[in-house]
């Protein structure tokens, strides 16, 4: 950890989205207020608190920022904290559902797949590819998340196609068959003619409050005062 | 001075092996190997990390998540062994052909499985055999007697033997009309047949999988043209790479092997007659459950034998709900217990595996291990 870091409590907060606003009200219930100069500024810091300061950053971002010690704290979904550092030793998840930010991840196969309803069928559509001589490839966001969710389901010859948006799109265009993405509604999967899977949630997830486990000694009565207030 | 943010510690799940300890796990090793070898067996020793398909392979993935896999400095997907029986069955395959051919195999070595939920140690030592090309209860009679003896000779006292077979209830469930959905689903839930709520879950995982008809309505017509008019829009959508025949057709064969919820309670009254059956009714064939396959009456003879071998003082459990990682067992399926119920070992029957291998060989395929890191831990040191 650099020696500019280690100065003061370092919390890294998600910049945009509905995270970003549940991140500054949860804070604030919790009697934290940040205060930020203006929208654009990327940091900011808490009354009451001059040892501690706040990064403002990509929500996908903050896990590994954690995870290699650019920060102390942090809030950002489960999903994104599980996908990056599920394992590390490094960092930790203190508190998984803040209770807001939530989401599921859910796997959606073409609506003209009528024989396909659940994860069971999948492995025998695999199947079916591979007697074909292909694979049958899902686009995600979350390959780490996703691939380990199939393991569990034994279903192992699944080609993952990692893409950053657009993923309803992704059969439509060719680049895959089906598609595991975060949903709240379902809406935008049914407009692009995909249905999610009767036992297709792979993952619910909400805010999480996550640490670093590298917290230099100095700074622990600081980051002790910032978990006693949250009250984890 | 102990300066402790320096100090680069022991990873989680990993154990030291001090000198006691280990010369307690290589006096056993040492004696099991002696063993095997003068029955027969070639010792072996294939190396600790392996191409990820060939674990993949073996296990259709099952345990992928609790193996160590990653890419080598030659980008390179590669897997330290979770177990032996994959990386023996290859070496025995690809240096030992016709004549040399290693039917017996031994062997012995650590082996890596990453459970985060436990806290069992990653690295376990194991000592074990494989036995090529025989079928049939006198090779599984032959394997018991070996793990048996090597546990007598290690000096474990009052162990216990739990036996299972996944072919008999597999074939009983078949037998009595229900499709193979119905039956590898059962299978899949064995392993929690004493929990409390097991027929609920079941019940419940049918529906989820579409396999229970929860109205009792008649089904819908399986002609395809039929389907191909009742479905007319979402077939004619983009279906990507699949043919509206494959759909159709794994259609009209899901919807044929659906059940009514009677039928799948019939099925678990089924289950539980078999899995509450002692190893007396089993041998005398007097329960209302007909066991009378060949695989039925090979097993019967088998569990007598086994017994006599046994005597009184080590105990013999029929325990059907054996049924770990059915991607893999096709017969008998073993776990050797100390008295405190810690696993020792095990082992059964796993014919198709050398040819899911990619090895055209089809006469049988069986082994055991013993887990020499609990065993040391039973015993002592």
């Amino acid at each position: 950890m650099n020696s500019k870091l280690s100065e003061k409590l370092r919390i890294l907060l998600p910049s945009s989205g509905s995270l970003a606003e549940g991140s500054i009200s949860f804070m604030a219930q919790k009697g934290i207020n940040i205060e930020k100069e203006s929208d654009r500024k990327l940091f900011g810091k808490i009354k009451g608190f001059p040892e501690v300061e706040i990064f403002f950053q990509r929500s996908g971002d903050i896990p590994l920022s954690i995870d290699r010690g650019m920060g102390h704290f942090g809030i950002t979904g489960l999903d994104r904290y599980l996908e990056h550092c599920e394992g590390s030793k490094n960092s930790c998840v203190i508190k998984d559902n803040l209770k807001f930010g939530d989401s599921k991840l859910v796997v959606a196969v073409p609506d003209g797949w009528i024989d396909v309803t659940s994860i069971s069928d999948l492995v025998e559509v695999c199947y079916e590819f591979k007697q074909n001589n292909n694979n049958l490839r899902l686009a995600t966001k979350y390959p780490n998340l996703v691939r380990r969710k199939l393991d569990e389901f034994g279903i192992t010859n699944v080609v993952l196609v990692t893409a950053s948006g657009g993923l309803e799109a992704a059969p439509m265009i060719g680049y895959a068959d089906i598609i595991a993405d975060i949903t709240v509604t379902g809406n935008t999967m049914k407009e692009n003619n995909l249905r999610p899977l009767l036992d297709g949630v792979l993952f619910k997830s909400q805010a999480a409050f996550i640490s670093s486990n590298l917290i230099p000694n100095k700074l622990k009565k600081s980051s002790n005062a910032i978990i006693d207030k949250i009250n984890l | 001075m102990d300066n402790s943010d320096n100090k680069v510690l022991r990873l989680n799940n990993f154990e030291d092996f001090g000198p006691s300890r280990l010369k307690l796990l290589k006096h056993i090793e040492n004696d099991c190997l002696e063993y095997l070898v003068s029955v027969g067996y070639s010792y072996v020793d294939p190396p600790i990390l392996e191409s990820a398909d060939l674990f993949l392979k073996k296990s259709l993935g099952s345990t992928s998540s609790s193996t160590y896999t990653f890419m080598d400095l030659e980008n390179r997907l590669v897997s330290m062994r979770p177990d032996f029986t994959a990386s023996v069955i290859r070496l025995i395959f690809d240096n030992y052909k016709e004549e040399s051919f290693i039917s017996k195999a031994c062997y012995s070595g650590p082996v890596f499985r990453y459970e985060p939920a436990t806290s069992d140690s990653v690295q376990l030592y194991q000592v074990g055999a494989e036995f090529l090309g025989q079928k049939g209860n006198k090779s599984d009679l032959e394997l018991l007697s070996n793990s048996i003896k090597c546990l007598d000779l290690v000096g474990i006292k009052n162990y216990k033997i739990d036996l299972g077979h996944v072919g008999i209830v597999r074939e009983l469930i078949l037998q009595k009309g229900f499709g193979n959905s119905i039956a590898e689903l059962v299978l899949n839930n064995l392993q929690n047949f004493y929990e409390k709520d097991w027929e609920e879950n079941l019940i419940f995982k049918a529906k989820q999988l579409n396999l229970i008809n929860l109205n009792n309505k008649e089904k819908d017509s399986l002609i395809p043209e039929d389907i191909l008019s009742k479905y007319k829009d979402k077939l004619s959508s983009d279906l990507g790479m699949r043919a509206q025949e494959d759909i159709i057709n794994r259609f009209v064969s899901k919807v044929a092997s659906q059940v009514t919820i009677e039928e799948i309670k019939e099925c678990i009254n089924l289950v539980k007659k078999i899995m509450n059956m002692s190893i007396k009714e089993f041998l005398n064939n007097d329960n209302e459950v007909n066991f009378d396959s060949d695989n039925c009456r090979d097993f019967r003879n088998l569990l007598g034998n086994l017994q006599n071998i046994l005597g009184e003082e080590r105990a013999l459990t029929l325990n059907l709900t054996l049924t770990r990682n059915l991607a893999y067992y096709n017969g008998i399926v073993f776990d050797i217990k100390s008295d405190k119920d810690i696993i020792l070992g095990g082992g059964g029957r796993y014919d198709d595996l050398p040819s899911r291998l990619g090895y055209d060989f089809d006469q049988g395929c069986l082994g055991f291990a013993i887990n020499l890191t609990k065993t040391t831990e039973v015993i002592g040191y």
